[in-house]
């Protein structure tokens, strides 16, 4: 088994020996992660490996009971939580939608951090929503209430929102969860373009595998609260490692259009035959 | 998209601050017109300009009718911004210093207070202030009481504690005024609600409390807006969440306090107001809370208008009309919105 962590030479967002729980129960034991820059980094893992709860560490909504984390080689708990909103933006697994807010609204509020208590609406701030609403393909509908959206839109114009806010790191918990294929495709684009097009550094917990396979830069895979494998090169990852992961018989395919692998599970009365 | 539909975009949510303040200023007029002797408007007008201390009309509008009008649109505006802060802050739209105990707490300590002797009596800024700190303590209370237990904070747990606990302080205010009949005769109507006995003393000493924590609300405006999606995404936006509570829910109870001690404790203003007024300010909140303040104001003296007005020669309490109109609305929204 490999170690948790990898010397990367530019980590931006630094995890060191964390450990989380809710009350007596700890939940992550002892992890550490270098984030790499510009890339996007997955977290992967079954239910309850701890994933969301360490993107929640990353992006200081929960604190850890040791540990600490460095966004740009700074202790994020020393840090005001203003200046981080400037560097490191968070689109939750569940953010909830104002009665009747627009659009172009929801997007603009990505600019508080940006905004001081007498400063005004400033052309940086225009020019950072439409930006992040030509770059999620909104502009055209900046006028529609957020709550008549489809499910796709609606994931889009969050993720413009956190575009909007500029930070050189964005983190985002499970942001294809209840959504239909389609619109998780255009979700996985757009997210994948954040890194390649945008320049951001991006870390996602995703439930699905073969998304995670067919967009990720590298995947960091948990189980029971620790860190389990970093994988940094996708098409070496074996079937094994993944059985592994997830307690269950998988088989490894190559995506005939990516090249990338891609795994399928084995219903368990045929696991002897495979 | 052109630049102006966005800066239209931007704008939007203030378009009924006019209309609502007109009709604010109609009822208003109305308002000071209407009475056991009514006053032709010129003589407001006159009163304002050149006051005569020996023209009878004028002498009851300034003394009487005028303090009578700021204390309706001082705690109206009072209890339409405390409801929405409410509404926001525990993300509940039933929330509102009555239903959730801010208002009982608030009369339970003034009537405590006047069954004290009369050197320890409050006066001034001590009235507003000590009926802050009690409807903050049985909030408080409510709070705690409903954030416990394994399913945390519920819409309809905090909502049945508050209504329970409002119970609880109305019973020891009727305790406390079975047993003394004098402090019974100094406060019966007050506690119904009622603008009749309102006076520029009690105004004065509401409008410091009021303006603090209206300025404390003004500040915290923009983190409601980004609190409104969620804390999470408040906390990934640079709001520091638990702060932000900490400071609405203070100055929801300074605000409630400040209403309680000018007009008695007023129920479902708080409710039927912020709600309209959010959804009208297209869910931002600066604009909201404009709009919820006047929204109360005219609410309130609406009520007042139709409480002295319904039956001629007799008033029935302000807080009895209020309870008539917000009674169905409350029941309305439990029956669409709690599951």
């Amino acid at each position: 088994m490999t170690a948790g962590t990898k010397v990367v030479d530019e980590a931006i967002l630094e995890a060191h020996a964390l450990y989380a729980g809710y009350g007596a129960n700890t939940v992550l034991h002892d992890v550490s992660l270098l984030v790499p820059e510009q890339r996007l980094t997955v977290l992967a893992g079954p239910n309850g490996s701890g994933k969301s709860t360490f993107l929640s560490l990353l992006s200081r909504v929960l604190k850890p009971m040791r540990g600490a984390v460095l966004l740009d080689g700074r202790a994020m708990a020393t840090l005001p939580t203003r200046e981080i909103a400037r560097k490191l933006g968070l689109l939750p697994q569940a953010p909830l939608v104002p009665e009747g807010i627009s659009v172009y609204d929801l997007v603009s509020r990505g600019r508080y951090p940006h905004q001081g208590f007498l400063r005004q609406w400033s052309d940086a701030d225009e020019n950072a929503v439409e930006k992040a609403l030509a770059a999620t393909s909104l502009a055209s509908l900046a006028g529609r209430a957020v709550d008549s959206l489809s499910g796709g839109q609606r994931q889009r114009a969050f993720i413009a929102m956190t575009l909007a806010q500029e930070t050189p790191v964005i983190l985002l918990d499970e942001p294809t969860t209840f959504l239909d294929l389609r619109y998780q495709n255009e979700v996985m684009d757009l997210i994948s373009s954040l890194t390649h097009d945008h320049g951001r550094t991006v870390v996602a917990v995703l439930h699905d595998l073969n998304a995670a396979f067919q967009y990720a830069d590298r995947i960091v895979f948990l189980k029971a609260g620790r860190i389990h494998t970093v994988v940094e090169d996708l098409e070496a990852c074996t079937e094994t490692l993944i059985g592994d992961v997830f307690e269950t018989a998988v088989t490894r395919l190559t995506h005939p259009v990516t090249g990338k692998p891609a795994f399928l599970t084995i219903p368990s009365g045929k696991a002897a035959a495979a | 998209m052109s630049a102006g539909t966005l800066a239209a975009a931007r704008q939007s949510g203030w378009g009924w601050l006019l209309p609502a303040i007109g009709l604010t200023l109609l009822l208003s007029a109305l308002h000071l017109s209407t009475g056991a002797r009514p006053t032709p408007l010129p003589v407001l007008f006159d009163a304002l300009t050149a006051f005569d201390p020996a023209n009878f009309d004028q002498r009851i509008l300034l003394s009487l009718r005028l303090p009578r009008l700021c204390a309706a649109l001082l705690s109206g505006a009072a209890i339409g911004v405390a409801g929405l802060l409410l509404q926001s802050l525990l993300r509940n739209p039933l929330a509102e210093p009555h239903i959730l105990g801010l208002n009982a707490g608030a009369s339970l300590a003034v009537v405590i207070a006047t069954t004290l002797p009369a050197a320890l009596q409050p006066v001034g800024l001590a009235r507003p202030l000590l009926a802050a700190l009690g409807g903050a303590l049985v909030f408080s209370a409510v709070f705690a009481l409903s954030s416990a237990g394994r399913l945390g904070l519920t819409m309809a747990k905090l909502t049945f504690c508050g209504i329970a606990l409002s119970a609880l302080a109305s019973a020891l205010v009727s305790a406390i005024l079975i047993l003394d009949q004098e402090t019974l005769e100094a406060v019966r109507f007050w506690l119904v609600g009622d603008l009749a006995g309102a006076s520029w003393r009690e105004v004065n000493a509401a409008l410091a409390p009021a303006a603090l924590a209206t300025s404390a609300t003004l500040m915290i405006a923009p983190r409601l807006d980004a609190m409104a999606l969620g804390d999470a995404s408040a906390t990934g936006l640079g709001v520091s969440v638990r702060t932000t509570r900490l400071i609405g829910l203070g100055a929801a109870a300074l605000l409630s306090g400040a209403a309680v001690s000018m007009v008695g404790p007023i129920g479902f203003v708080g409710l039927i107001v912020p709600g309209l007024a959010f959804r009208l300010a297209g869910g931002r909140h600066l604009p909201a809370l404009a709009l919820s303040a006047i929204g109360g104001a005219t609410l309130l003296i609406a009520a007042d208008l139709m409480a002295r007005s319904l039956i001629a020669s007799h008033e029935i309490a302000t807080g009895i009309m209020t309870a008539l109109i917000g009674a169905p609305v409350f029941l309305a929204i439990v029956a669409r919105r709690v599951k």
